[in-house]
């Protein structure tokens, strides 16, 4: 046995090396046995990592796991789950790397929209969480488009996501299969946004998604226009603006 | 909206999946806890139903994140969040836990063992004090439930706590359910903890359910939270009311979440307990008041 006892960091390094790796061979004589190995004492606090992280991810990801099948997606959350892990104490931060981490993996090659799936369920998720606002109503917009330099500020809850695939028929399919295949490789985008608690979306043009991205950016009206028209030069203002009031999507 | 008081009865652990149910039903549940970290979200579903929660319960949050006895720093963006959580939801008791779960930056999200040397307890004094001067409050610490034991622990771990609440200033969250699982997990006296617990200084109880976990060649009990509270540990419960008193006891299920009813058939046998020993008190009496009026802060 060693003769001096690990300092708390010294500790804590290597009970988080078992963790991660199933072997702490320097804390392990500091580990009462009772009858039970230290080893399979430290593989109690290992399971248990990984089964919190996985669980949070199927939490997350609950249409990628549908899509992947549970045994292959827990097997890419438990991946994850060793060799990413959290930087942060609270479990709702967990998994935003996990769309790219998907996307890299061999297993997933064949599907590689299936990383866009990913990305849209973390933003569903944010959008949950999403700090609440007042919405703002057309006299906002009115008041808004008569200053100078317009200005537009969306709601925390509003995202946009524009894909190469179409990434919304597929997260609902993944909810709901049909007996229609969908076409993966048609592009898409989804405007994301907050209604009476739950989480909404619809398929938006790209001019549309454009002009939206660029508020979240907190461009001005004119350069958000703009950013639209480079798109779709023929777009007009009143059919970008439109979705911000049906949906309530600017903030007070 | 003014915190209303924890009530010295027996509230329910509430989590995600029966929110929708209390707030159609609305049981009488004396009290409810929630996880602080759920609520670190400013807004959304989650914080309608607390909004609507807190008008007609009791409410302690109850943290699981912070990882108090790290030999990392606290992370400054948790300890912000906790104060504007507390700040917007104002509940009646805080409490965190006696353990840590983070180092080099990495979190391991659960509730990690402390050996209970005077290395472990000075930090986490010190922490303790950083958090109750971040908060402008007092918090209650729990102690958890372990598979491990430090043999160069040089304090008994019941000892840790009375000098950790001594030393801080800080209240007890006494979890009734894991003395007893580390009563057998390591091999000691249930009682002797309770009797080392300075009464005055714990604010809540907590039980819970465990299970055996078989094959390693030794007993070992898993704070599983995924089943009714054991006979052992009512009994437990029991001891630890008649050398304490009363206080506000909370029934925890976190796993395999039952039926709502099944946590309230649980809370009307903790509430039977209160009762047999003349302890349930629908209006605290004069010392129970001032104690919770200590914790609260």
């Amino acid at each position: 046995m060693p003769t001096s006892p690990p300092s708390l960091a010294e500790l804590q390094r290597a009970f988080a090396g078992a963790i991660v790796d199933g072997a702490a061979p320097a804390l392990e004589p500091w580990i009462a046995a009772r009858g039970i190995a230290p080893t399979a004492r430290l593989r109690i606090y290992r399971n248990a990592n990984l089964a919190i992280h996985v669980d949070a991810l199927a939490t997350s990801y609950p249409a990628l796991r549908r899509l992947l099948g549970e045994d292959c997606f827990d097997g890419l959350a438990t991946r994850h789950a060793a060799y990413h892990g959290n930087r942060s104490g609270n479990l709702q931060d967990y998994g935003a790397d996990f769309a790219a981490f998907v996307v890299a993996q061999p297993e997933t090659a064949p599907w590689p929209w299936l990383g866009e799936v990913a990305r849209l369920e973390w933003l569903r998720q944010e959008v949950a969480l999403a700090a609440d606002a007042a919405p703002a109503d057309a006299a906002v917009l009115i008041a808004a488009l008569a200053g100078a330099h317009p200005a537009l500020r969306l709601r925390p809850c509003v995202r946009v996501l524009s894909s190469a695939w179409a990434v919304l028929d597929l997260w609902r399919h993944a909810q709901a299969p049909q007996d229609d295949a969908v076409d993966p490789a048609i592009p898409q985008s989804v405007l994301l946004w907050r209604e009476d608690g739950q989480v909404a979306m619809r398929a938006i043009a790209p001019a549309q998604a454009a002009f939206v991205r660029a508020l979240l950016h907190e461009a001005s009206l004119a350069l958000a226009l703009a950013a639209a028209q480079l798109i779709d030069a023929q777009v007009a203002p009143e059919t970008l603006l439109l979705p911000m009031l049906e949906h309530a999507l600017l903030a007070a | 909206m003014r915190a209303q008081p924890i009530p010295t009865q027996v509230g329910i652990g509430l989590r995600p999946a029966h929110v929708a149910h209390v707030l159609e039903h609305r049981p009488a549940v004396p009290f409810f806890e929630l996880h602080s970290e759920n609520l670190f979200c400013t807004g959304g579903a989650l914080w309608d139903a607390f909004d609507a929660l807190r008008r007609d319960y009791p409410v302690s949050l109850h943290g699981v994140g912070l990882s108090l006895g790290s030999a990392d720093p606290l992370a400054p963006a948790h300890l912000v969040a906790l104060r504007e959580l507390l700040r917007r939801a104002e509940p009646a008791l805080v409490s965190e836990h006696v353990c840590w779960a983070a180092i080099d930056g990495r979190h391991y999200n659960d509730l990690l063992p402390l050996p209970y040397t005077e290395e472990a307890l000075d930090l986490l004094v010190a922490r303790v004090d950083e958090l109750q001067e971040a908060l402008g409050r007092r918090v209650l610490l729990e102690n958890i439930s372990s598979y491990i034991h430090f043999s160069h622990s040089t304090l008994g771990e019941w000892e840790f706590l009375a000098a950790l609440a001594a030393r801080s200033g800080c209240g007890l969250l006494l979890d009734v359910n894991n003395v007893y699982v580390n009563s057998v997990n390591h091999g000691f006296d249930a009682h002797a903890f309770i009797d080392g617990i300075p009464a005055a200084a714990v604010g809540e109880l907590h039980l819970a359910g465990f299970t055996r976990k078989q094959g390693l060649g030794g007993p070992l009990l898993i704070d599983s939270h995924d089943c009714r509270v054991d006979p052992a540990v009512w009994a437990l419960y029991d001891y630890t009311l008649e050398r304490l008193g009363a206080r506000p006891t909370l029934i925890e299920w976190d796993q395999d979440l039952p039926e709502f009813a099944v946590l309230e058939d649980e809370a009307r046998l903790a509430t039977a307990c209160l009762d047999e020993r003349g302890l349930a008190e629908h209006h605290p009496d004069e010392h129970a008041h001032a104690d919770l009026a200590a914790v609260a802060g």
